[in-house]
């Protein structure tokens, strides 16, 4: 390659350096004044209209497609999360994640359905409720197999 | 040769984008780009600070693109690591 064309490649590289470092910038600006999750990556507290009223019936959360979750209230962190209801009741689960841990040592919660927020507090599930949670989840996720559901944590929300 | 790896490496990132749009499970997107981030850091081999013709220490200018490359290398090589685990 000669001298010319080297340097040709050095400039380009130079601005697409330029464009990696402006993009990681952003990113790091987006990511450390987040407030929703976004994917995988877990947010902080949750934006929306919070609800006061109590809820006994879950039914309306079947029309949308997932949750968010907001858990340790000392320090929000928000996740999304798949959902079922089970006779008017709602459900998360997770397998054991950072934030299903939380959920453990502090219920307390806030739970987004739609562009609505809701507060409630998770009960997590065990024994013949737990055998039901399980069967409600194969129910709704039927390729999943009775592995991966045993592996998983099932938290019954009810509104506070 | 070095030049080939580089247009390889950035021909898999336009495809991966193409194929598998950017998204963070697009593992094709990750090999691509840490191929393509380490090749360029080769063009900008460098120490932090080097000697001028007086015998001064200067700051060598081309070491901010090795390090913005290979910070992207590392990023990429963390993402791939985090999808194979």
């Amino acid at each position: 390659m000669s001298g010319l064309n080297k340097t040709m490649v050095e400039k380009i590289l130079k601005g697409i350096a330029v464009g990696f470092a402006l993009l990681m910038v952003t990113i790091l600006v987006l990511y450390l004044n987040r407030s929703d999750p976004f994917g995988t990556i877990p947010g902080k507290r949750l934006k929306g209209e919070e609800v006061t009223e109590l809820i006994d019936d879950w039914t309306f959360a079947n029309q949308y497609r997932r949750v968010n979750v907001e858990v340790r209230p000392s320090d929000p962190y928000s996740v999304n999360a798949g959902y079922f209801v089970d006779d008017g009741n709602l459900y998360i689960s997770s397998s054991k994640s950072r934030w299903a841990q939380f959920l453990v040592q502090d219920p307390n919660m806030r739970i987004r359905v739609g562009d609505k927020l809701y507060r409630g507090r998770a009960t997590k599930m065990e024994g013949a409720h737990l055998e039901q949670a399980r069967k409600a989840y194969s129910d709704k996720y039927p390729n999943r197999t009775p592995e991966q559901i045993a592996e998983r944590w099932f938290f019954r929300i009810t509104s506070r | 040769m070095k030049l080939v790896i580089l247009l390889v490496g950035a021909l898999v990132v336009v495809l991966a984008v193409v194929l598998g749009n950017v998204n963070e499970r697009n593992d094709w997107l990750g090999a691509g780009l840490l191929l393509f981030s380490l090749t360029s850091s080769t063009y900008f081999l460098a120490w932090p600070v080097s000697r001028d013709d007086e015998g001064n220490w200067r700051f060598n200018s081309k070491f901010v693109w090795l390090s913005i490359y290979l910070i992207v290398a590392v990023i990429c090589a963390t993402w791939l690591v985090l999808l194979k685990t």
